[in-house]
């Protein structure tokens, strides 16, 4: 008799930890990689967006750059909608930084291992640039790119890997100069320079993944260091294109970091690669290995109930095969659209194993009608159906159309959960792990009640 | 003061009739200027099905229109044979048809003595086990089906390569430019010429020309107001799906609830189904396909290909044909000819003539009797010369595997670039020293971006969508639009700033082409296609839909 966990980005992943470290027997079930997986490094908990309808950078009264947990108390003031609203109903900003402490040491401690980290954190805003240039104003992201804060460094140097594609450091060095003047900030000298990697290794630049894996082999350390070094500059910060390895990235950045003698960082990615996500996922299912949580590569297909919970997961393997696990909690962290957990089927929008109630960041229900139906044809509008989920009480049970937890013991975590809109309000992956984090504590509670019973 | 340009002939309208007419007259050495208000075949050209058939649908009504787009269909095949591709037909029969196998065969029989006009073949009947065997995703239901002959061709490249060639032989062609008035002798008399705006510069330009040409396709009356002229047209809507990936790699007809004939068809590795004709009074700058189109034509296709709703609908196309005025007549009854009319002769408005109605298929027919009528006005005799010179990269057509190989790209890359550049090809890839693909739904090169953007004009990201079909594929720009908003970048001097307004542009393009058919299965695609675009969105750039351009 075990948990079940159904998706395995990073909410499910977050929530199989946190019942495995309570000794909970989990079991994770995942389709593939999803949302977690297209990531670019940034772990919002609650990241400012120049979106009108995003987080604020600056205090719109006093004019001051707000701190992450400004950012996130003027959301729990402002955003009832928004499931941050379950997890501290109180809306003490307070209390939610120290959640997102807490769960940030557990990340950082379950990516250590496979040579990422969390970095970054709750106290201070961190400017992170991406490939193009463009600046997020973000709190936690990946060790590797929080390392990058643009707002501290004196001096930045873009490291150029000839042949690498979709990135283009001049074009990024303009972009960013243009993002540091609209957020008020001061200049700063931005360089760009040729990063000396030997031929071998330049040869694999034309895949950004290939290089990457290249820069994996242990004599790629001294050979990236090596190449980094002439790049330095005092008290500021190399930045390099996502591509330092893929299973030994922070060992890497260390490495050339000493040798430079300055901050060597990465910068976030951006479409149309983004080796960052797909290395935060790797790390998280090895984490799931070593804690022992048992995976199923598979596709959940229905939840067997008997009276007011749920007893049973049913799915299909990725070889095919049909199996039934018994569950005594169920996790859904299923994510959207691109994770399966929404789903558009007989014309209308609804949740795809329990048909849950979904509502949009205003409360309107948007699973009895088609997709269109809360369509806007401009673009600049806001997309209610891309702020919709299903509903969670204060303990992370799915709610039904009642208001009332549909099941027992079906919790939900990360972008499952809805009243937000990911491109636009930044909160997603941050959402996730503390959503996971807490859901995972539930589940872990709700398995030992049924032992004991 | 406006900068002032002078021509003989100022065409207005870049869709395929106004090229068509910019290239014929530079041919003969006119000096002209085109002018588009967007980019060209951006209006109903990149609508239209791409198809340069005789349309078995004109047979009965329209004979002639039969005759004149087969012959140039032909035409089309001689100087653009890169760009055309054959497309066989299959045609389903029913039980229920009103029109039974041994009709059909009369018909087809009538339609095969066009063939030889467009290198096309005689058509087949195919008992009910060949035509399933040919193609197992029909229905089960049909009787038999024939199979018949005809071309498709890339409208928005069709219409490129007549302005380049135009601009290659002298003519001034103007993009992004909208006409705001007509310059009048002595404020009502002859028209000469045009005061336009330039979207991209932000500027106005006067071109002065001794004869001026309305080639706005469906903006046509409006063009014509402006000189005080009265022009009407029966503008019909028209809509295409596009799916992900090919249905079938041949055609299928289908038909509408209504009788009216639909197809499917291969276009790149798209599918796309339609079309429909609906009479039109909306905001011809605003054509959005609506929900009851979608279903129309998805249930048409239904009939013929039972699981045609398991495949994907990436994004949806709507145009407006520019049909000539008839009344007490059903759309489809209207006809599919042409008119050059003489404001003159007609309204009194000297120097100002309107070409009107038309197909696809029989543009280069129509542009030379509308350069034959301006020519004669201008006194120059020169004979057309459209249906032999070669349009560029039309001359000879490169082998593809000798291209691929040395230019190191892959085969899918070296396909569609001789496709769209013909013998120009190996040119397009010394554009850059290692070119690269910018997006996997359909092979793009750097290298032919940055190509369109020093030698063809091209202006802003979203020229690029029917250039060079950037961002039409599943992914609809989501992974490739800023790479190529960067390549862009380079070419043209764009600075960080521009570059992302051009890439949040294309974005809000691309929204307005899937909103209409987003459904079940786009839906994870869009998803991620908003979390990239407006969530990696620069502090820098403007706010989303807040361009100047229309």
């Amino acid at each position: 008799m075990t948990a079940v966990v159904i998706g395995g980005g990073l909410a499910g992943v977050a929530a199989a930890l946190t019942l495995a470290e309570r000794g909970a027997e989990v079991t994770l079930v995942r389709a593939g990689p999803g949302a977690t997986a297209l990531g670019w490094g940034a772990v919002d908990v609650a990241g400012a967006s120049p979106d009108p309808g995003g987080l604020p950078w600056r205090d719109p009264v006093r004019g001051e750059p707000l701190s992450p947990a400004e950012r996130l108390g003027f959301l729990l003031r402002s955003r009832p909608a928004h499931p941050y609203a379950a997890l501290f109903p109180e809306g003490d900003p307070q209390r939610a930084v120290r959640a997102a402490k807490d769960a940030a040491v557990a990340l950082d401690a379950w990516l250590r291992p496979e040579g990422l980290g969390l970095g970054g954190g709750l106290d201070a805003t961190v400017l992170l640039a991406n490939v193009r240039g463009a600046l997020r104003v973000a709190d936690l992201a990946t060790a590797d790119v929080a390392a990058g804060d643009v707002g501290s460094a004196e001096s930045i140097v873009l490291a150029d890997v000839p042949g690498l594609p979709g990135y283009d450091p001049r074009a990024a060095a303009r972009l960013l100069a243009g993002e540091l003047a609209a957020l008020g900030l001061p200049a700063r000298p931005i360089r760009v320079a040729p990063l000396a990697l030997p031929d071998a290794l330049r040869a694999e630049a034309s895949r950004p993944a290939r290089l990457a894996a290249a820069l994996d082999a242990p004599d790629a350390a001294p050979l990236l260091a090596q190449a980094v070094a002439p790049l330095a500059a005092r008290e500021g910060l190399i930045l390099l294109p996502p591509v330092v390895g893929l299973a030994r990235t922070l060992p890497l950045l260390a490495a050339a970091s000493e040798r430079a003698g300055c901050r060597v960082a990465e910068l976030l990615g951006a479409p149309p690669w983004s080796p960052a996500g797909m290395r935060l996922d790797r790390a998280l299912l090895a984490a799931l290995a070593r804690a022992g949580v048992s995976l199923v590569q598979g596709r959940a297909l229905a939840l067997g109930v008997e009276g007011d919970r749920v007893t049973a997961v049913e799915l299909e393997r990725a070889d095919g095969g049909r199996e039934r696990l018994a569950a005594r909690a169920v996790v859904l962290a299923t994510g959207r659209f691109s994770g399966g957990g929404l789903v558009e089927s007989g014309d209308r929008v609804r949740e795809s194993l329990l048909d849950l109630p979904v509502y949009d960041d205003r409360g309107r229900r948007l699973d009895g009608e088609p997709a269109r139906r809360s369509l806007r044809r401009r673009y600049a509008d806001p997309q209610p159906l891309f702020s919709g989920g299903i509903r969670v009480d204060g303990r992370l049970r799915a709610v039904g159309a009642d208001g009332r937890p549909a099941q027992a013991n079906v919790l939900a975590a990360g972008e499952l959960v809805g009243g937000f809109d990911p491109a636009i309000c930044r909160t997603g992956l941050g959402f996730a792990l503390l959503s996971g984090r807490r859901a995972g504590e539930e589940a872990s509670r709700l398995v030992a009640e049924a032992a004991s019973a | 003061m406006n900068a002032t340009r002078s021509f003989q002939v100022l065409v207005i309208g870049g869709g395929i009739n106004g090229a068509g007419v910019a290239r014929d007259l530079a041919l003969r050495g006119v000096r002209v200027a085109l002018v588009e208000k967007k980019d060209f075949g951006s209006g109903t050209t990149w609508a239209s099905s791409g198809m340069i058939h005789g349309g078995l649908r004109y047979l009965q009504q329209d004979p002639e229109v039969t005759y004149h787009s087969c012959l140039d269909s032909g035409a089309i095949q001689r100087i653009a044979p890169q760009l055309v591709f054959r497309i066989p037909f299959l045609m389903p029969v029913f039980p229920e048809d009103p029109i039974g196998p041994e009709l059909m065969e009369i018909g087809l029989e009538m339609y095969d003595r066009y063939q030889p006009l467009k290198n096309g073949r005689p058509h087949t009947r195919l008992s009910r086990e060949q035509a399933l065997r040919l193609e197992p995703a029909l229905s089960p239901r049909i009787d038999c089906a024939f199979t018949l002959d005809e071309w498709g061709v890339d409208a928005s490249r069709l219409v490129a390569l007549n302005a380049l060639d135009a601009a290659e032989r002298g003519a001034e062609v103007h993009t992004h430019c909208e006409v705001l008035s007509l310059l009048r002798e002595g404020g009502s008399g002859r028209v000469r010429g045009a005061r336009v705006r330039d979207f991209v510069r932000g500027d106005e330009l006067d071109l002065e020309a001794e004869v001026t040409l309305n080639a706005t396709g469906p903006w046509a009356p409006a063009l014509a107001a402006l000189a005080g002229v009265e022009l009407r047209l029966r503008p019909g809507k028209g809509i295409h799906l596009v799916f992900e990936r090919r249905v079938s790699d041949v055609a299928i007809y289908a038909r509408g609830v209504d009788g009216r004939d639909m197809f499917t068809f291969p276009h790149e590795q798209n599918s796309m189904a339609g079309t429909t004709d609906d009479d039109f009074y909306g905001d011809l700058d605003r054509v959005d396909v609506v929900e009851d189109e979608v279903r129309y034509v998805l249930q048409a296709m239904e009939r013929s290909i039972p699981g045609i709703r398991r495949h994907r609908v990436i994004h949806s196309i709507a145009g407006v044909r520019p049909t000539l005025w008839g009344f007490g007549a059903y759309e489809d009854e209207l006809s599919r000819d042409y008119e050059v009319l003489d404001h003159a002769a007609r309204d009194g408005v000297s120097g100002f003539y309107s070409l009107v109605g038309g197909k696809l298929a029989a543009y280069r027919l129509m542009a030379e009797d509308a350069s034959d009528r301006l020519c004669a006005e201008l006194g120059v005799d020169a004979p057309c010369r459209t249906a032999t010179a070669p349009l560029p990269g039309g001359a000879s057509t490169p082998d593809v595997a000798e291209i691929a190989r040395r230019f190191g790209v892959g085969w899918p890359a070296a396909v569609r670039l001789v496709f769209r550049h013909g013998d120009r090809a190996e040119r397009v890839l010394a554009a850059v020293p290692a070119p690269r693909t910018l997006c996997d739904c359909e092979p793009l090169l750097d290298a032919e971006l940055a190509h369109v953007a020093r030698r063809e004009g091209v202006r802003t990201l979203t020229d690029c969508a029917l250039r060079v079909r950037l961002g039409v594929g599943g992914c609809q720009g989501a992974a490739c639009a800023g790479a190529a908003g960067e390549v862009l970048a380079r070419e043209l001097g764009w600075d960080a700033e521009r570059t992302a307004a051009e890439v949040a542009e294309f974005a809000a393009e691309r929204w307005r082409a899937v909103a209409p058919i987003l459904t079940g299965p786009q839906l994870p695609a869009m998803e991620i296609h908003r979390a990239v675009h407006r969530g990696s969105r620069p502090w820098s750039a403007p706010p989303p839909g807040a361009t100047s351009r229309p």
